[in-house]
């Protein structure tokens, strides 16, 4: 938004707030939108300030020393473990995205154009949604069960004699972790691109069919790109999502696989404060690099 | 009402769709299954039994972080419910300097990932020497109910009739009438389907909780994450499926609420 200036100028007065600065009128929208806006700089913002500054403190065994050092930074970026981890979060946050990216627009399509009343919509949608607002922990290890060394997966191919000895990688490995991220976040696909798909006005497509177009033609050139807000924010949701992750991981790759949340969550149980600052620093930084790359290609005002 | 919907046609699409449902469900489900197990161990069914629930209800550990997680969840939501929809008539209503900044701000908590938050929030407090408590993780926790319930109010208020409250002012009403009379009456059910949102992810939380709670405080899904760390127990089966049902029935009053309202203005 532009602040217009005021310049001695012919054209009819801009109706604005500002005419009458000190009328409780002008000061009533801050009013309203302070009180949130203060708790966010109290409790975010300030934070997230600490942490940058504190990235560049030093540390010993067991307290900050404060000062600037760009050691935090350097020991990140020399690191090959710590690379490693960085690229395995980029991986699952990757592998993540598509394979959530994949079911959720069959599902949404779905939803939106081939259930035709908005009754059944709206239970399917429910349905889609009640186990994603169950308890996190307990969607992944109600995996357990089901992958383990004697779980119903390797019960059944072994009597289906597809194997003769259980398989061990169903459990603890990358394989478990994405099984267990795509089960809790495809949701927060299915429902922006659900959204998006369901304010395509229907006019176009029968327009379309009657024009000719074949199926495929319409998704790509109606449905894709309209829904294409909704999908973008889908997949904001799933990078802050992934690249955060530190349960999943945890619990569903049984210790074996590394995840940057997993590294900082370790740091400050060492208490190695200003090293995960600077981690935290550099995933905010990436994090916020992608989102900001997304909001540049895909104009997602008009879902907001 | 449209009681005779035109037979859809069996589609690849139809089929995908009940795959999916089945790879949301069925974990669950085994998981249910298995909380009626006699045995201890998860590979065996031995027979029914509801000792498991029973046990639940004896372990004043699991009870009392019960207590904590009801408490941050209530006390940060109702926090939030008023200044988040404060926040999101503020956006709505009115046009000022600065206001896009202000908007950027209230959706910053959802593009932050939650360790960065936890982690902020942690060395924060260390730094200015204010000692982690339950009310530490009320605070943390405001943050991100703040954010969600602004953006579920916005999305009520983006489509609501502009004009009902312009009504209320031309036919006499004050400023302040017209909110509580018209206004808020129409965001009633966005206001309680955010706030169940809000809920449902604050009891939810381990990462935040666990980095920014004291002595003494202990909320829920941390004491399942430290006590599933060296494997599943049979009773924490039967407490997944008793949270389960929970919040299962608090996602569905939320979801009807906005279903009963989006009918209301259609109609």
């Amino acid at each position: 938004m532009t602040v217009t200036p005021n310049l001695p100028t012919s054209l009819p007065p801009v109706r604005s707030s500002r005419a009458q600065p000190f009328s409780w009128k002008a000061l009533q929208p801050y009013l309203l939108v302070s009180p949130q806006t203060i708790v966010l700089l109290l409790f975010l913002v300030l934070p997230i300030a600490a942490i940058i500054i504190v990235s560049f403190w030093n540390f010993n065994g067991y307290s900050m020393i404060p000062g600037f050092t760009l050691a935090n930074y350097i020991t990140v970026f020399t690191s090959k473990v710590t690379i490693a981890t960085y690229l395995n979060t980029f991986k699952f946050t990757g592998i993540v995205w598509f394979i959530c990216l994949l079911i959720s627009y069959p599902i949404a399509y779905f939803l939106s154009f081939h259930v035709k009343t908005s009754k059944w919509q709206t239970i399917l949608f429910l349905v889609c949604t009640v186990p994603f607002l169950t308890s996190n922990i307990i969607r992944m290890i109600s995996w357990i069960p089901f992958l383990g060394r004697e779980g119903l997966l390797n019960q059944a191919l072994i009597g289906l004699n597809l194997t003769d000895q259980p398989i061990e990688m169903f459990l603890f490995s990358d394989f478990s972790v994405i099984l267990a991220m795509v089960h809790l976040y495809a949701l927060f696909m299915v429902a922006p691109i659900f959204n998006s798909m369901m304010r395509i006005d229907r006019a176009l497509v029968s327009a379309a069919e009657d024009a000719g177009a074949s199926p495929f033609q319409i998704q790509k050139e109606i449905i894709l790109p309209l829904s294409a807000s909704g999908i973008a924010i889908g997949t904001i949701f799933i990078i802050t999502l992934v690249m955060g992750e530190f349960a999943t991981v945890r619990l569903m790759g049984g210790g074996q696989v590394a995840s940057v949340g997993n590294l900082i969550k370790n740091q400050i149980g060492s208490l190695q404060y200003p090293l995960a600052a600077a981690n935290a620093v550099i995933l905010l930084i990436i994090t916020l690099i992608l989102v900001s790359a997304i909001l540049r290609v895909v104009d997602i005002r008009k879902e907001l | 009402m449209n009681q005779t919907a035109p037979q859809s046609k069996i589609s690849w699409q139809l089929l995908f769709t009940l795959l999916m449902f089945a790879f949301m469900y069925v974990p669950i489900l085994i998981l249910a299954v298995y909380s009626f197990n006699e045995s201890r161990f998860s590979a065996s069914w031995t027979g029914f039994s509801l000792k498991w629930y029973a046990s639940l209800l004896q372990d004043s550990r699991l009870l009392s972080s019960l207590r904590d997680t009801l408490f941050v969840g209530c006390f940060a939501v109702s926090i939030s419910a008023g200044l988040g929809t404060m926040m999101a008539v503020g956006l709505f209503k009115y046009r000022f300097p600065g206001k896009s900044l202000y908007r950027g701000m209230s959706y910053l908590p959802l593009i932050i990932p939650d360790i960065a938050i936890a982690v902020a929030t942690l060395v924060f407090l260390v730094s200015i020497g204010l000692s982690r408590s339950i009310w530490t993780i009320i605070a943390a926790h405001i943050v991100f109910c703040l954010a969600y319930i602004a953006v579920v109010v916005s999305t009520r208020l983006s489509s609501l009739n502009p004009h009902l409250e312009e009504a209320a002012l031309d036919l006499g009403a004050t400023p302040t009438q017209a909110f509580i009379k018209v206004l808020l009456p129409e965001l009633m059910p966005a206001i309680l389907s955010g706030c169940l949102l809000a809920f449902v992810l604050s009891m939810d939380d381990l990462l935040i909780s666990s980095f920014t709670a004291g002595e003494g405080a202990n909320t829920l899904p941390m004491e399942i994450f430290s006590r599933v760390r060296t494997g599943v127990k049979p009773d924490i089966n039967a407490l997944s499926v008793v949270l389960i049902l929970f919040s299962g029935v608090l996602a569905f009053t939320a979801e009807y609420l906005r279903y009963q309202s989006d009918r209301k203005k259609l109609s």
